[in-house]
């Protein structure tokens, strides 16, 4: 499957330059950096609350508006950890290191401005690879079998609780996202499992109130039980926004690195651009030119985040889009809506809805345009978000994803299933089990279980043959090295420290 | 026994629970109708089997801090303004199963705004400003029914 870019223009284009298209990419892009640069909210949760709004556009004008939501949102988290410290999402973590000090300094400006076109570089250069990679991933994705997609779909599931902050807390969260993966009939045999006599749930949990629930609602919980922020007070001064010619020569190598890093860690299975930027900074600190001035308010530092988190964001969308394996969390929302909107991710959608797939790539492209024209432009505009109360904000948010959850099905019983769904996300979050491998879970539990079952059936029973087939068997030992590798490290400090004890004593 | 209290031993009892309560509702489900070990209880089982297993590593290693760290707290009790906030989405939707969209929405940005501590004159405000543009939004233009 070859897909060039005379036909990716010549069957997207016309989908994609339709008026209110048009408009909704403008209005995803405001949104994204609105969200993106408000601390507490977080691009999840923005697309989260966008999703509802799409359920009754036709595809190209849902991801007209969740598209630029998503490369505007990865941007927009530098904006407030440049201005205050606080990374709006989590993308943006290493842009604090730099960018505060930088605008500390008194160049909020530059730092603001190097953000916004280091982050179109890395979002621009994504996006061709998304449009290049992705059919290439497609080709190959259609040969797999029932074993491949299930060693993917577990190994996708091991990266993202591996990422976790804890491992075993990791595990618990995408075990609890299988488990709420299989309430309803069961797909092979029909048997009701989990429904409670609830007719409601015979097709199973809904997935945007359980989305909402968790990522919306849980989040305004655990933002309220830390505590508000008030307004924050910012710099009046701005000063020059874009780059001198200087810094732009001199962080060539670090721009062609941090992209780099940004993509190839970005199409990784359930790491996506956090991940992706996290290591593109500590790569720059390791072996940049400046790597001892790093941290005290480069241009590097910044450019370093900032072009690896938005190429993991296009990277991000190539294993969701041929594989039906998010890259990371926004990406799995992304997932919840194609499949909202009927569109089957994986190899199919590019032999069944090509057009679909060419405007998918333009609106990425076109959403990484509108964030620089609208940060460049609208940067002083975005910055007053800032000022926002948000105990203001929160509450209208938590509104919104109520209203959200409702419009899908314009159902109570949904309303029901968001509270409860914000209730359980807000105390795992509480007490450390991210939300990120129970979405992936809730998404994946299908193919999981699907894949494993009809597998096992094909081999009469043998798990050992899942290890037979080339991918599956890399995929599936390297899920479980990583898995023990945590184990296995701690175990060999612990006995190195022993036998430096003995010798010494020995000494 | 309070000093056992902490993220690890809590994720790891109610992982046990979770576990176990799934663990006794398949007992009713056909484990094995097809081939061998592959009935619609036969993923459920596998996968709570897994959550048990992290439900005790998570209490070994939540005892194991306790034992080593007494004093490091991570889990902090429910503040009010949580235990408040639930109270009112709670509230929130069965106002909206009883009244429909609109009015409870109003109602709720209002007494959360209040709770949260906004000036009431604020929190009238935007309340106001904040339950138009939703009817304006979701109502007119995208007709969905709030009332």
């Amino acid at each position: 499957m070859t897909i060039s870019f005379a036909d990716i223009l010549e069957l997207g284009l016309p989908l994609v330059l339709d008026g209110s298209v048009l408009l909704l990419a403008v209005i995803g892009t405001i949104t994204g950096l609105f969200v993106g640069a408000m601390p507490g909210l977080s691009s999840v949760m923005a697309m989260a609350i966008l999703i509802p709004l799409t359920y009754r556009m036709s595809p190209p004008q849902a991801f007209g508006l969740l598209l630029p939501a998503y490369a505007a949102g990865t941007f927009g988290g530098a904006i407030g950890a440049l201005l205050l410290n606080i990374p709006g999402t989590g993308a943006a973590i290493m842009t604090t290191y730099d960018g505060y000090p930088m605008a500390q300094r008194g160049e909020a400006g530059y730092a603001l401005g190097l953000s916004c076109v280091y982050s179109f570089v890395g979002g621009i250069v994504s996006a061709f690879f998304l449009a290049i990679f992705a059919p290439v991933v497609a080709y190959w994705a259609i040969r797999m079998g029932t074993r491949e997609y299930f060693a993917v779909a577990v190994f996708g599931l091991g990266v993202i609780s591996y990422l976790s902050p804890s491992l075993v807390k990791g595990l618990i969260g995408g075990a609890i996202g299988l488990l709420l993966a299989t309430v309803g009939m069961d797909s092979i045999t029909g048997v009701s499992r989990f429904t409670f006599g609830h007719a409601e749930l015979a097709g199973g949990l809904e997935f945007v109130p359980v989305m909402i629930g968790i990522f919306g609602l849980g989040e305004i919980m655990y933002t309220v039980e830390k505590g508000t922020r008030e307004g924050a007070h910012l710099p009046q001064k701005f000063g020059r926004m874009l780059p001198r010619m200087k810094d732009v020569i001199r962080c060539i190598p670090t721009t062609v690195r941090s992209i780099v890093v940004g993509t190839f860690i970005g199409v990784i299975p359930a790491s996506g651009p956090t991940i992706g930027a996290v290591a593109s900074y500590g790569l720059e600190k390791r072996i940049g030119k400046r790597r001892e001035e790093m941290g005290t308010g480069v241009p590097e530092g910044i450019i370093a985040a900032e072009a690896a988190n938005n190429a993991g964001t296009g990277a991000a969308i190539v294993p969701m889009i041929t594989l039906g394996i998010p890259g990371d969390a926004v990406t799995a929302v992304l997932l919840g809506a194609l499949m909202l909107h009927n569109l089957r991710p994986g190899p199919t959608l590019f032999t069944q809805r090509l057009d679909v797939v060419a405007s998918i790539f333009i609106l990425f492209f076109l959403g990484n345009v509108l964030f620089l024209i609208f940060g460049l432009l609208g940067a002083r505009i975005f910055v007053r978000v800032l000022r926002t109360p948000q105990r203001i904000l929160l509450p209208i948010v938590a509104a919104l994803c109520f209203i959200g959850a409702y419009a899908v099905r314009r159902s109570v019983f949904d309303v029901h299933i968001l509270v409860i769904f914000g209730i359980v996300g807000f105390l795992l979050r509480k007490i450390g089990v991210t939300p990120a491998p129970l979405i992936l879970g809730f998404i994946l539990g299908p193919i999981v279980e699907s894949t494993l079952r009809r597998g096992l059936i094909t081999t009469q029973g043998s798990f050992a043959a899942f290890f037979a087939r080339p991918i599956s068997a890399f995929l599936l030992v390297s899920t479980v090295l990583l898995l023990v590798s945590p184990g296995l490290i701690r175990l060999a400090r612990f006995l190195r420290t022993r036998y430096r004890a003995k010798v010494e004593r020995q000494v | 026994m309070r000093r056992f209290v902490n993220s690890y031993t809590v994720t790891g009892a109610a992982s046990l629970l979770l576990s176990g309560f799934v663990a006794n509702y398949l007992r009713n489900i056909p484990f094995a109708p097809l081939r061998a070990g592959l009935g619609p209880a036969f993923f459920p089982t596998v996968v709570s089997v897994i959550l048990g297993a992290m439900g005790i590593a998570a209490l070994i290693i939540g005892i194991v801090r306790a034992v080593r760290q007494p004093d490091a707290m991570d889990l902090a009790p429910l503040t009010n303004r949580t235990a408040v906030l639930v109270c009112i989405v709670v509230l929130y939707a069965a106002g909206i199963q009883l009244l429909g969209v609109l009015l409870p929405t109003a109602v709720f940005l209002l007494v959360a705004m209040l709770s949260l501590g906004v000036n009431r004159y604020r929190a009238v405000l935007a309340t106001a400003l904040a339950s138009g543009a939703i009817y304006i939004i979701f109502g007119i233009l995208f007709r969905i029914r709030l009332f």
